[in-house]
């Protein structure tokens, strides 16, 4: 049962964020110990006043490689591939830019974020059966960044490249593969791949900033996720189909009595398998594994062109929030949302780590520039901390062109670690990796590891 | 009452009475644009219909393919009257001995002579169109290219890959850079991926039992069809392209090349009525109408101009009973504002030996006729069994009459399609070789008489 008075600040609270951060849109569900609550506040579309409903489909993004990851999960209990296998077991004659990494990344590298490929990769092999296939041939094009399973970096592509294995194995397309083996047997009946299949249906528009410094949205008018990215992030789904999706991950693996997966897959994805992840504490298969007071929370994000959404589940409290928003800068939003829910509905919050001194000496060592194909980063010693300049593209927005962030402060938290203290970013963690010789190698912002630049 | 309100009146009675949820009615004359929407864009979720809806406007399309290939023949680049078989080589057809004798003006003009209705999926790839047409030797040659007028889909996917081939890119690319773009169509799209970015209006089908209206969930999509019917477009966009057929877009098309199209081509099987590139031209009291009708799986849709007078007449609607809204409110506006009026059709006594060679069943892969006597009159009922539609079972109509307007041609004097002409085509001898219906050619006994032509 609803709490009428908590709903109440609830509602208060999102439309404090919305207006903090200008979200036309946002859907929210909650489950709760057996009690669902569904909330639809503000616009699907901004330029046609359209409003926002509790079934409103809206772009989940990389939300779909928990999905992806999960349908994974179907085919290693049916014995047709093993996590450790090495990819090149199961597409032969494949090989990765490094020749003989093909044979060295496992499954498992593809969905945990090791495998050192190089994951911003969106080309466009258009809306075809073979676009997934397209797209996994390109792969051999791409840089092998860092030594497999030795790093964590946030990596698209490999999910894409998992998804085609499943393609492969099961002989049918991976969409259709997803519907027939999740979708339908969860009764998510309005979650797709395909815009043709959405339109029809009550759908929300995109909304990004005009300028990052400002406050102003306008319509995405780019819609879709290229086909062959729908592994990675390509789904679009309501607020009441996720919570199904989430609850269906705190149970057994069966789903009104009928067995989709083990329940030994669905805890492993769960577990940690990686510690020294961005974006979260910790990551697991597909999942990010936060720990709030204790409680383990598995979640994930999503963010493509004018959506940002997450996707957070307690298991051991048999609670779940999901927030859907139409907005380029919603994730400001559902991260403060989802920290007062944890907090207003299950006590649990989340301890900041300490700041620590750092002398100007000490910072001007991490001082410089740094780069990878989507964004380049300065930084730069101020106020005890570093300054940080970012100048990036995204591959799926409207324009190709440059955007300039406003420049944020980093306060140091740990030895080679570092927090995002203002802006729509602020909480954020950046920290670098070194060479052998204790020279820096990488700063890792945004999930994504970037080259130092030599000057 | 002003004419705005007079119109309103009239579509609201009507759209009561048909069951259409949703209408955009615009008209461009010397005076300007009006635009009149009504109703809602999708019953489901209640939003209304604006000037930049978007809506599925079927074979409108076509006048949209006609223009790019007539912009490319006048920029040098396509000849009309040279063989489809320079553009397309290689190209297989059912007779293969007339291929050479096939141009694109015949695909244009519906006189190319195959079976014109096959409509298999090959998906949403940029090959979709190339492996359509590659499987066109399946399509029987029903008449020597040049000499009658069928409606032909096929033909104008045809003209699709000619445009296709000749641009050296997809044919939605070709209509985007020579067309749409050109005339500043932002609202104008080819897929639903792109479509799903704008408020855009859903199709609704009407319940066999009571005529109440119902989403049809099915959107169009296989590709390959987009030049006979893939266009979305909105009533503002749909009088800019009426505009560019009025002559005022000569940065688009020249006058003379746009006169080119409202030239007869060729008569139809209909009384009063040519065709030219891809427009009908139906002569009535008072102008010549130069026009397209449109119509998809929940969608209706028609353009009518009378360029003398700088005059265009659109509606879309999101229902299946929209072609009667249309034709209702196109009769009224062209006779409210300009005194046009259709011909009314005299009744011509029919000669009894001529009901008796009449009277039997025509056939086409997805419809059958039957026409019986009944006293010294015909009456007939239409039996569908389309693979392309959502019904899989048969779906018998009702009886109607036929009323005899002489020279073999008869008017539907009741039903759903009242008003439709039909009309038997006689060999040398005398007997029956088609009966011609909703533009089709229907074959007496069955399907398989076809004998198909070949020399």
């Amino acid at each position: 049962m609803t709490d009428k008075p908590r709903s109440d600040e609830l509602d208060a609270f999102v439309r404090g964020s919305m207006e903090r951060w200008t979200v036309p849109g946002i859907a929210l569900g909650i489950w709760n110990g057996g009690a669902q609550e569904l909330h639809a506040y503000g616009l699907a579309n901004f330029e046609t006043g359209y409003e926002m409903a509790e079934d409103t489909i809206m772009q989940i993004g990389s939300i779909s490689k928990i999905f992806t990851t999960t349908l994974l999960m179907t085919l290693v209990d049916e014995g047709l591939l093993a996590l450790d296998d090495p990819i090149s077991k199961h597409l032969p004659g494949f090989r990765l830019s490094k020749d003989g990494t093909q044979d060295i990344v496992k499954i498992q590298n593809l969905v945990t974020h090791t495998s050192g490929v190089y994951g911003d990769h969106f080309d466009d092999f258009g809306w075809g059966d073979n676009a997934l296939g397209d797209y996994v041939a390109s792969m051999s094009d791409l840089r092998q960044v860092y030594e497999t399973g030795t790093i964590w970096s946030y990596t698209n592509s490999a999910f894409n490249l998992a998804g085609y294995i499943i393609e492969k194995k099961l002989e049918m397309p991976f969409e259709q593969a997803m519907r027939e083996r999740i979708f339908e047997p969860l009764g998510m009946e309005r979650s797709f791949y395909f815009p043709h299949e959405a339109i029809t249906y009550r759908v929300s528009v995109g909304h990004t900033l005009v300028d990052p410094a400002g406050d102003e949205h306008e319509v995405a008018r780019r819609w879709p996720i290229p086909r062959a990215s729908g592994p990675a992030g390509s789904i679009s789904s309501t607020a009441g189909d996720m919570l199904r999706f989430a609850r269906f991950h705190m149970g057994d693996g069966t789903w009104e009595g009928k067995r989709i997966l083990s329940e030994d897959s669905i805890k492993l994805m769960q577990e940690v398998h990686v510690e020294n992840s961005a974006m979260a504490d910790a990551w697991g298969l597909g999942w990010q594994i936060n720990f709030y007071d204790n409680v383990k929370v598995i979640g994930h994000g999503g963010s493509t062109n004018g959506f940002q959404a997450h996707l957070d589940v307690a298991p051991e409290k048999d609670f779940a929030l999901v927030v859907l928003t139409n907005s380029g800068r919603g994730a400001a939003s559902y991260r403060e949302i989802t920290d007062w829910v944890l907090e207003t509905y299950l006590g649990l919050s989340k301890p900041e780590i300490p700041a620590i001194e750092m002398t100007d000496d000490q910072l001007s060592e991490f001082a410089g520039k740094y780069s990878q194909p989507l964004a380049d980063v300065t930084l730069s010693v101020e106020n005890d901390g570093l300054k940080m300049e970012t100048v990036s593209k995204s591959a799926l927005a409207d324009t190709d062109e440059d955007k300039t962030s406003p420049p944020v402060h980093l306060e140091p938290i740990g030895d080679d670690r570092f927090r995002v203290t203002e802006g729509a970013a602020a909480g954020y963690h950046v920290d670098f990796f070194r060479n052998d010789d204790d020279s820096i190698r990488f700063v890792r912002v945004g999930g994504r590891v970037s080259d130092r630049v030599n000057s | 009452m002003d004419g705005e309100a007079n119109l309103r009146t009239v579509a609201v009675e009507a759209m009561d009475r048909l069951s259409v949820p949703g209408a955009a009615i615009g008209i461009r004359s010397p005076d300007g644009n009006e635009i009149t929407c009504l109703g809602v864009a999708a019953l489901d979720t209640g939003f209304i219909v604006r000037p930049d809806t978007l809506f599925q406007v079927g074979s409108v399309s076509k006048p949209f393919t006609a223009s790019l290939l007539v912009a490319m023949a006048g920029a040098g680049d396509v000849d009309l009257d040279a063989p489809v078989t320079e553009y397309v080589p290689g190209l297989r057809l059912g007779s293969q001995a007339v291929a050479n004798r096939i141009t694109t003006r015949h695909l244009l003009t519906h006189q190319a002579g195959f079976w014109g209705d096959w409509f298999d999926d090959f998906g949403l790839g940029d090959d979709a169109m190339e492996r359509f047409v590659a499987e066109y030797g399946r399509l029987p040659q029903m008449f020597e290219p040049g000499t009658m007028w069928a409606y032909n889909n096929c033909g104008y996917i045809l003209a699709g890959l000619v445009a296709a081939r000749v641009s050296g890119t997809t044919f939605d690319a070709a209509l985007k850079n020579t067309i749409l773009q050109p005339l500043g169509l932002e609202h104008t799209h080819l897929s639903a991926a792109e479509a799903i970015a704008y408020p855009v209006a859903v199709g609704h089908t009407n319940a066999a039992d009571d005529g109440s209206a119902r989403i049809a969930r099915q959107f169009l999509r296989p590709r390959a069809r987009n030049p006979a019917g893939g266009v979305l477009s909105s009533i503002e966009d749909i009088l800019t392209f009426a505009s560019l057929h009025l002559g005022k877009r000569q940065d688009v098309l020249s006058k003379q090349a746009v006169q080119s199209m409202h030239e007869p081509q060729v008569e139809t099987y209909e009384a009063n009525t040519h065709w030219g590139l891809g427009f009908k031209l139906e002569r009535r009291n008072g102008g010549v109408v130069v026009g397209h009708g449109g119509a998809t799986n929940g969608f209706r849709a028609d353009l009518s101009m009378v360029p003398d007078r700088e005059f265009a007449v659109a509606v879309l609607t999101n229902s299946d009973s929209g072609s009667q809204f249309a034709t209702e409110i196109v009769d009224w506006v062209l006779e409210q504002r300009l005194g046009i009026t259709p011909i009314e059709h005299p009744r011509v006594t029919l000669a009894s030996s001529d009901a008796a060679l009449f009277e039997g069943v025509y056939a086409h892969p997805y419809a059958s006729i039957e026409i019986r006597q009944n006293g010294d009159e015909l009456c007939g009922r239409i039996t569908t069994f389309s693979p392309y539609s959502e019904v899989s079972e048969p779906q018998t109509g009702k009886w109607f009459g036929l009323e005899h307007v002489g020279d073999d041609r008869f008017l539907i004097s009741a039903g759903e399609h009242k008003g439709a002409q039909t009309k038997f085509w006689r060999n040398d001898d005398g007997s029956v070789r088609y009966l011609q219906a909703g533009g089709r050619l229907y074959v007496p006994g069955s399907w398989d008489n076809l004998e198909g032509y070949s020399s």
